[in-house]
């Protein structure tokens, strides 16, 4: 489909993917064993966690708000499905859909706090993050719970396709996000209230529901970021998911979206997650140790919004 | 005979193509020199580079005889050459006495003294006219003309030897921009000039001793203003002489279309009645402050009402109420803000999704989801009807001239199907040239049966436009004019009617800007 051929996102995506083959070939060349089917498995069932929780932060980012509790909701969530199946012996089926729609619930009320009141969301979510954090404490009571094998079927590969079902559920995610901000009202609603929410009212545009839509968005799918993080360690963690907000804001900036709001992409944020995958397992390989791991990560995403801005040339400014 | 204080010889400089081409300009001290020329004719650009924001690619610049080639805005200002530019330079979360301090705080070792800081920025704030302003403010609760003030008193805040202002006057009133002219004369001194960058051909002759034409880069012309008159300057700056022909009134039928009842706004204390018919265009004057835009805004649904409802007249006598912003839009009315870049377009969305923002239903397929082809075919049809230039309708829109990107907005309510346009500054920055072409879509606009409502702070405009003027005077109306029963010492009399009630005989000017 080339409806909008060679627009300047489309140019964007093939820096980003090129960015990525580069670094693939880069880890090729330097390690043993980085080509292989055990490191594509690896980054596989690593991945759709990040992803979805990625996709939220993307959307999030565009309407012109962040959202840092989405480390501890996919705890949160993680807890809750995890306490429910072996505290409760809830059936799996129910205690999934708790565990996703307790992220729900923590992504409406932190944007009906912010759009209700104004606030900001860099303040509202901070305060999430502690309350979710602590909440998923509570509902675990402060142990790791041994979920077993069942919900790891998730995060197996299907024989035949290669793939899990949360990679499977988690790129549906980033194609249907990728659609709601290309091709509906709802997408262009938010672009045009993260680019100026004074203009978008102008417009016509009611900001409420957008801003609480998008925040729900959000909390859902790190809802389902949880599911996915419990199918892959096999157990529900309250600390897991630390510093995971961060990971995703990353990805979503070396995916070429804006912090000031009103620019981004998903199929960009997606292949920086891969980027970001990529680089860990390939550092890894490398023998790196852990404190080197971060402290490439943490240039490369410098370099990356480095790059944005050369791209774009040096003296746009972001007003 | 004075001495040239500034002294610019064959200067170019070249963007993507040349935008100054061997310029020769001569500044004598102890004048007012102003430039003119349409938008894009390098009138920026030049006095950028004489301010030090950009660097000249060849020819010399000499400053009291002396090379002048500042590498920054402060080298300029050592130099004693201070700018106050057309984009508002003012930093929002500052206080108006920090803003207009900022080149030079008063302090010791890095410590601001408040007291001598208040002292200085109440003497200047006194000397542009905003003397009844809260100097503790922040700057980002003023409107654009008490902005555009507190920019010229920045701008003088500091010694000077040559003052550089860039459409200082844009968002004035008729009487502010006397006060200021008038502290411009006082500021010029033997020692002293001012380039003085304006569209304002009258006012440019009423205050400047000499003024120069550029067009495309190149200085065409530079006389004595006793000399010349506004024809002449219009012909030097457009090759072809934009004559704007009276338009006829409207011949069809007329019909109610917006009637506003009994609106009180905080700003406008006494309530307001207004109806607009289709097929007319009702203008709005009153000097800035008198609670023109407020009243716009909240007929808009965008400002608080206190009390009063507006009515939007549907056919077979019914009517509906918008209450905010996206009800009026369901009730096709629409609205064009004042400040064009940060509440009329989108920055950085390209030019198709600025039109199609108010009206994406339309291109709605199931399940809801956009129809690009179908938006993309609407949108050429738009940019051509109203002949927007721009390369692609991809297009960021930042990168279209200000005209076009004002005819964007025309086009996003005339996409929306609006029949009632309520505008805020239409013109404001625009050259002869794009202003004609604007007016031009809304009397078209007007001719399909449409009404419009416009305020504007240039009175020429509103004359030229309107079929009918009301008029506000500190927050009252204070009267209603026709076409054959106007004139401009009529509607001005009205728009100051409430300010010399109030002061029997010297007006008092602090008033106005209150």
């Amino acid at each position: 489909m080339l409806r909008r051929s060679l627009t300047n996102q489309r140019i964007e995506y093939v820096y980003i993917f090129l960015s990525l083959l580069l670094l693939v070939a880069l880890f090729g060349f330097t390690t043993d064993h980085f080509l292989s089917l055990q490191t594509l498995s690896a980054i596989m069932s690593q991945l759709p966690a990040l992803t979805v929780v990625t996709v939220g932060m993307t959307l999030v980012l565009i309407v012109g708000g962040i959202d840092l509790s989405v480390g501890s909701v996919v705890a949160l969530s993680a807890c809750i499905i995890g306490t429910a199946i072996v505290s409760h012996d809830v059936p799996m089926i129910l205690a999934v859909l708790l565990g996703v729609f307790s992220g729900t619930i923590m992504g409406f009320s932190t944007g009906y706090l912010i759009a209700r009141f104004s606030l900001p969301a860099f303040i509202v979510t901070l305060g999430m993050l502690e309350v979710a954090r602590g909440m998923s404490y509570l509902s675990s009571d402060s142990q790791t719970v041994y979920v077993g094998s069942d919900i790891q079927k998730l995060a197996l590969p299907i024989t035949g396709i290669g793939i899990s079902i949360s990679m499977i559920m988690a790129l549906l995610a980033v194609i249907s996000a990728h659609f709601v901000l290309t091709r509906t009202i709802f997408g262009r609603y938010i672009i045009a209230i993260g680019t100026s929410e004074t203009a978008a009212r102008i417009s016509g545009i009611k900001i409420r529901p957008y801003t609480i839509g998008v925040f729900t968005l959000s909390g859902t799918l790190a809802g389902l970021g949880g599911l996915f993080n419990l199918a892959y360690i096999g157990s529900a963690d309250p600390n897991t998911g630390i510093g995971l907000e961060l990971s995703a804001i990353a990805a979503a900036v070396i995916g070429g979206t804006s912090l000031m709001g009103g620019r981004g992409s998903i199929i960009g944020a997606f292949i920086g997650v891969l980027i970001i995958a990529v680089l860990q397992n390939g550092l890894a390989q490398l023998g790196l140790s852990e404190p080197s791991k971060l402290i490439i990560t943490g240039l490369v995403i410098i370099f990356a919004v480095l790059a944005d801005r050369f791209r774009r040339g040096p003296n746009r400014t972001d007003t | 005979m004075s001495s040239a204080l500034l002294e610019i010889s064959d200067l170019s400089k070249k963007f993507a193509e040349p935008v100054l081409r061997d310029i020769n300009f001569e500044v004598h001290s102890g004048t007012i020199h102003g430039l003119v020329g349409q938008n894009g004719a390098g009138k920026s650009t030049l006095t950028n580079i004489i301010a030090g924001f950009l660097s000249a690619d060849s020819g010399r610049i000499l400053l009291d005889g002396r090379p002048h080639t500042p590498k920054t805005v402060a080298d300029a200002n050592l130099r004693g050459v201070s700018l106050a530019v057309q984009e508002m330079s003012l930093i929002d979360n500052l206080s108006v006495a920090e803003n207009i301090m900022l080149r030079t705080f008063p302090a010791e070792f890095g410590i601001i003294k408040e007291r001598q800081l208040l002292g200085s920025a109440r003497q200047l704030a006194e000397k542009v006219g905003l003397g009844s302003i809260d100097l503790q403010r922040q700057v980002s609760s003023l409107t654009l003309a008490q902005r555009q003030l507190v920019e010229l008193a920045k701008a003088i805040s500091c010694p000077f030897r040559l003052l550089i202002l860039d459409e200082p006057t844009a968002a004035l009133t008729e009487a502010q921009t006397k006060i200021i002219h008038d502290l411009l004369r006082g500021l010029v001194q033997s020692s002293r000039a001012i380039i003085y960058i304006s569209h304002r051909l009258d006012d440019v002759l009423e205050l400047c001793d000499k003024v120069s034409v550029l067009r495309d880069g190149i200085l065409i012309n530079t006389r004595k203003t006793c000399d010349i008159d506004a024809s002449w300057l219009i012909k030097e700056m457009s090759e072809s002489t934009g004559e704007i022909e009276e338009k006829h009134c409207f011949k069809g039928q007329k019909s109610k279309r917006l009637s506003v009842l009994d609106m009180v706004t905080p700003r406008t204390k006494n309530p307001i009645d207004l109806t607009i018919h289709g097929g007319e265009i009702v203008g709005l004057a009153g000097l800035a402050g008198s609670g023109r835009s407020e009243l716009l805004k909240a007929i808009y649904g965008l400002e608080e009402r206190l009390s009063g409802s507006v009515k939007v007249h549907l056919e077979n006598e019914q009517w509906l109420s918008p209450m905010n912003a996206s009800e009026s839009v369901s009730a096709c009315v629409g609205f064009i803000p004042e400040d064009r870049k940060t509440q009329g377009v989108f920055l950085g969305q390209d030019v198709c999704s600025n039109i199609t923002i108010s009206s994406l239903r339309r291109f709605c397929t199931w399940p809801k989801s956009l129809d690009l082809i179908k938006e993309r075919e609407a949108v050429t049809a738009l940019i051509s009807k109203l002949s927007i230039v721009c390369s692609s309708f991809y297009q960021s829109i930042e990168t279209l001239s200000g005209g076009n990107q004002q005819k964007a907005l025309v086009g996003r309510w005339l996409m929306a199907g609006c029949n009632i346009l309520l505008l805020d500054e239409p013109t404001r920055g625009m050259d002869v040239g794009a202003k004609a072409a604007l007016h031009g879509e809304l009397f078209a606009f007007r001719d399909r049966g449409n009404g419009l409502l416009i305020v504007s702070s240039e009175l020429e405009e509103l004359m030229l436009l309107c079929d009918r003027i009301v008029v506000l005077s500190d927050g009252e109306c204070s009267g209603e004019f026709t076409r054959h029963a106007w004139s401009k010492e009529l509607i001005l009399d009205a728009a100051f009617r409430a300010y010399k009630v109030k002061n029997t005989e010297t007006f008092n000017a602090e008033k106005i800007f209150d």
